[in-house]
């Protein structure tokens, strides 16, 4: 076409980050959280605004029970669920007998304790303070069929470690989803769906609300610290500010993005969130390598930020136009304003 | 009639030869309000009982207190002769003992059939592990679902099946909330003011379903206001006024009773009838009788 700026641009590379970030590890990750995240909200009416507490107690569970504890890595697997475990009953015990938005305070709470506690020096010994635990991952690779350094197909590459641990997780993503499907369409996951509709209607017919809300929370919480899991794994190291409260909201975009309340919206909504971001910040640095964007309004070290403006406006835009997410049925929607 | 109520003197508090339902020396207060104050309470097995009383009488706290979904400043009460003053909601429903909410409480996303299988008890494909393996619980399933488009269809819901439960009227919903109730097959059902905002038309065909239940031996309490339907269906009468139960008796003695015609007057301070006009508009049921 004859529009100079269009054809100037490397499509080549940019769609080749955009996809390589739309699979990636991050979208992995988060799909991951998202799918916990979702049993929480989208099928409980559970108001959690500290998920990123869950992956913090996955992945310092891991860490922890190989790097301090000097267990092997498959108990250590397991030590993270149950570190997840213990969070979602801690959290639990106390507020799920009360109203919905005590649940709310306590996760955002409870999510920085973790944080600052796995960063403070009382905890050094288990933790490692802000310099996080490391040379844990190593056993995880050694399963690694990927042996070579670099797999490349065409424009698309990635390191062994990487192509192994995305694999794995997608895997596993997908296994929870089919999970999460057939729970849902069970009598188990009527209950969820009746207590996130009116939790008294459902205690009016005999199903023990407080306990329902428990297994939710556990089994959310238990995906999310899955997801921290892989998380670490991944980056091979354990640090304390990998788990900023900026994560959580990240995995409620997710989330909405995709449609609450939805199987597969998780999944697609963390590979769109992922992959709109890479495509935005490739685009912007392109523009400002080209100079179409003056350095007095954006240089290049500020499209990172950039672009999460950028998403905030596609988000408003969203919820403008398509409120009930990518999956979500607008009649649905229509019918809690009634 | 399984039981006999016609021995039985017609006193507030008055005891009955098969209850099923007791309550002694219950009392709430929100503040400073008493809101109930009942002291003594029995509910008679296998009929139907309409607990009656003007606007704020303290009828529906007095519901939530027997279903436990409020906890008493003080009392008792026990069902089947067990004292249930610790049991939760969940545990009296699963006893036989359920009830509906004057404020509708239909679940708006979930499908009419959905909302009618949920009512069911011990389904096996309410634990989470068995949840996993469908051949688990899918022939209980199957057989819940026939029951539930049975009543359905006797409360003539059954082309609203698939529907979202918020897309149904105000009197649907009310009719789907007691049909799923009805699911749990209890043995003493508790409606609050079950026939609000049903179309007229509807309305007969609800009371024989009450009557149909009783029929069955399930024990029907229920709040209502229509002094038309409380003569028609019910087989005794407990009137609440100011959180007290001030009088018992069957419909007949009650528009008579001059403790009730005070109650309904004092509630009417804009009502420019005299105390005979009132009497008879409640013992003829007119409209106005009572709200
Ligand atoms: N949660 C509450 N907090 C404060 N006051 C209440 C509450 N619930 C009911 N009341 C008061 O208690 C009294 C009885 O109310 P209610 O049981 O709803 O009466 P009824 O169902 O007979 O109309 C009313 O005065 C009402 O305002
Ligand atoms: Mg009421």
């Amino acid at each position: 076409m004859t529009v100079p700026i269009l054809a100037a641009i490397d499509w080549a590379q940019i769609v080749q980050l955009t996809v390589s970030s739309a699979i990636g590890v991050e979208a992995m990750v988060f799909a991951m959280a998202a799918i916990g995240l979702n049993i929480h909200f989208g099928y409980t009416g559970l108001l959690n605004f500290g998920h990123v507490g869950f992956m913090a107690m996955g992945g310092y569970g891991v860490g922890i029970a190989i790097v301090t504890w000097q267990l092997n890595p498959y108990l250590a697997i397991l030590i993270g669920v149950v570190f997840a475990l213990v969070l979602a009953l801690i959290l639990g015990v106390p507020t799920l007998r009360l109203r919905a938005d005590y649940l709310a305070i306590v996760t955002i709470a409870a999510s920085e304790v973790i944080r600052i506690m796995a960063r403070s020096t009382t905890l050094r010994g288990l933790t490692r303070g802000a310099e996080g635990l490391n040379e844990f991952a190593g056993e995880y690779y050694s399963l690694s069929p990927f042996k070579q350094n670099l797999y490349e197909w065409g424009p698309f590459f990635f390191t062994g470690n990487n192509l192994f641990i995305v694999i794995i997780g997608w895997i596993l993503v997908i296994l929870l989803a089919v999970m999460v499907w057939q729970l849902m369409r069970s009598p188990w996951g009527r209950v969820l769906k009746a207590i996130r509709e009116d939790e008294d209607a459902a205690r009016a017919l005999g199903k023990n609300a407080y306990w329902y809300k428990m297994q939710s929370l556990m089994l959310g919480g238990a995906i999310g610290g899955m997801a921290g899991m892989l998380q670490v794994i991944a980056k091979s190291t354990v640090q304390p500010d990998t788990f900023v409260p900026v994560i959580t909201f990240f995995i409620w975009t997710v989330l909405i993005l995709g449609g609450v309340g939805r199987v597969w919206s998780p999944i697609v909504g963390s590979m769109i969130f992922w992959g709109l971001l890479a495509l935005m910040e490739n685009l912007l640095r392109q523009f400002v390598a080209e100079g179409w964007i003056p350095p007095s309004l954006m240089d290049s070290n500020q499209v990172g930020i950039f672009r999460f403006i950028l998403v905030g406006l596609g988000l408003i835009a969203l919820m403008t136009f398509r409120p009930q997410g990518i999956f979500g049925s607008r009649e649905e929607m229509a019918l809690d304003a009634r | 009639m399984p039981a006999d109520l016609s021995t039985v003197a017609h006193e507030p508090g008055i005891p009955k030869p098969d209850p099923i339902l007791t309550v002694e020396n219950m009392r709430k207060t929100f503040g400073g309000l008493v809101a109930v104050d009942v002291d003594k309470l029995q509910i008679q097995r296998g009929v139907i009982t309409a607990l009656i009383g003007p606007n704020g009488a303290g009828k529906t706290t007095f519901f939530n207190l027997l279903t436990s979904f409020d906890t008493p400043d003080s009392g008792s009460k026990t069902f089947e002769g067990k004292p249930i003053d610790k049991k939760a909601p969940h545990e009296l429903a699963r006893m036989g003992m359920v009830r509906t909410f004057q404020l509708t409480k239909s679940l708006t996303k979930l499908t009419v059939i959905d909302n009618m299988k949920l009512g069911a008890k011990r389904q096996r494909g309410e634990n989470f592990f068995r949840s996993l393996v469908p051949p688990l619980w899918d022939a209980q399933e199957r057989e819940i679902e026939a029951r539930a488009d049975d009543l359905l269809k006797r409360f003539k819901l059954d082309h609203m099946r698939e529907e979202f439960a918020g897309t149904l009227s105000g009197g649907q919903r009310k009719l789907l909330e007691m049909a799923r109730a009805l699911m749990s097959s209890p043995s003493v059902i508790c409606l609050d003011e079950p026939m609000a905002g049903v179309n007229p038309a509807l309305t007969q065909s609800l009371l024989e379903h009450v009557k149909g239940l009783r029929d069955e031996g399930i024990t029907v309490i229920f709040v209502e206001h229509d002094m038309d339907v409380v003569r028609d269906i019910s087989d005794w009468v407990v009137v609440m006024a100011e959180g007290r139960v001030i009088a018992e008796g069957p419909h007949e003695t009650i528009g008579k009773n001059q403790a009730v015609i005070d109650a309904y007057l004092g509630a009417h301070h804009d009502a420019p009838l005299s105390v005979e006009e009132e009497a008879e508009q409640l013992s003829d049921g007119s409209p106005g009788g009572a709200t």
